[in-house]
């Protein structure tokens, strides 16, 4: 079934969120990456970081209302959900204890011939997370495509 | 700190015996990267529980994930398969475990087939440009990750601002006319 094109335009309201030890290591522990920068505060602190920062896919961790964007919005029947593309770009480090707040908003919506699938829908989403002090951290698009059936 | 973050590593997490982890002071210098420079990351099988807690951790929770019957019957996709971001995340485990704290401006990636339970990936970068824009030198690498079959599951591009040694003018350069020039001038 196709999307709700009518989708494009619609946001989630800004979210506030503090990140923590606990989600990084979350993270690092299901990729099997432990690398002592992300979760080591004595080793991170003798680095140019000086302390702990979030692993770069940290930004996927960070989704609230993005459920309620997708179904209810671009009526997406999720099991036709297929994950494209991801761009990433980095402002300032996430570290522990951060207080930040993101966003989510459908930024293209359409419907396009894939090689694989045929015509599907499909949209991207920014995602948007910055600091109290109104700093961009971490800004993300993700390409998402709805297969027909 | 809270008192979870004040708990040692092996008390927060069951890092697998064995498993080792990048070990550095520092990462590379802008001139310590050449074009055409490769770096590999050879992961394990990739696993229903591995997807699991990946949907735990980033709240994704599509049933083409978890859940076997929707995967199959709705989804039509023959079962489970792995999230798109589980190959990125390795992908930044390669970029990370060499940069060190060497900053990325840009990371990206692009899921080319869908990767199932029991597939094992290996991540590979190339050092594709350097150049200085502004005040950054900058490194881009091109990403892929392939499974066992030799199948490209992810392609993508990252971008890292790398600081250059700082200038000195080496000792066998020092000759007398330079440090009479200096004196005088």
């Amino acid at each position: 079934m196709p999307i709700n094109l009518n989708a494009l335009g619609a946001e989630t309201p800004w979210s506030e969120v503090v990140v923590t030890q606990e989600r990084i290591d979350a993270l690092c522990s299901v990729l099997g990456d432990y690398n002592p920068l992300f979760l080591d505060a004595e080793q991170a602190a003798q680095s140019e970081n000086q302390g702990i920062v979030a692993p770069p896919t940290f930004i996927n961790c960070f989704r609230d209302f993005k459920t309620a964007l997708v179904l209810s919005e671009a009526e997406v029947d999720l099991p036709l959900l297929l994950h494209g593309e991801q761009v990433i770009r980095y402002y300032k480090p996430v570290r522990p204890g951060d207080r930040v707040l993101h966003k989510i908003k459908v930024i293209e919506a359409g419907r396009k011939k894939s090689k694989t699938y045929g015509e599907v829908s499909f949209f991207t989403v920014l995602i948007k997370m910055k600091n109290l002090a109104d700093e961009r951290l971490v800004e993300a698009t993700q390409l998402f495509f709805v297969r027909d059936k | 700190m809270s008192a979870y973050s004040s708990l040692e590593i092996s008390q927060r997490l069951a890092v697998p015996a064995g498993t080792t982890s990048p070990v550095s002071t520092e990462g590379p210098y802008f001139e310590d990267v050449t074009v055409g420079m490769t770096l590999e990351l050879q992961k394990p099988a990739i696993t229903r529980l591995q997807i699991a807690k990946f949907a735990g951790a980033s709240g994704d929770f599509n049933p083409s994930h978890v859940d076997e019957d929707i995967a199959r019957d709705i989804g039509g996709m023959g079962g489970v398969f792995a999230h798109g971001m589980i190959g990125m995340g390795f992908l930044g485990q390669l970029l990370t475990d060499f940069l060190w704290d060497r900053p990325l401006r840009m990371f990206s990636t692009r899921a080319v087939i869908i990767v199932r339970p029991g597939d094992t990936l290996t991540c590979r970068a190339k050092v594709s440009r350097k150049w200085v824009e502004d005040e950054d030198n900058l490194v881009e690498f091109e990403l892929e990750a392939l499974n066992q079959n030799k199948e490209v599951t992810h392609t993508g591009k990252a971008e890292a601002v790398l600081p250059h040694r700082p200038i000195a003018i080496k000792a066998d350069l020092k000759r007398p006319y330079l440090v009479q020039h200096r004196v005088i001038g």
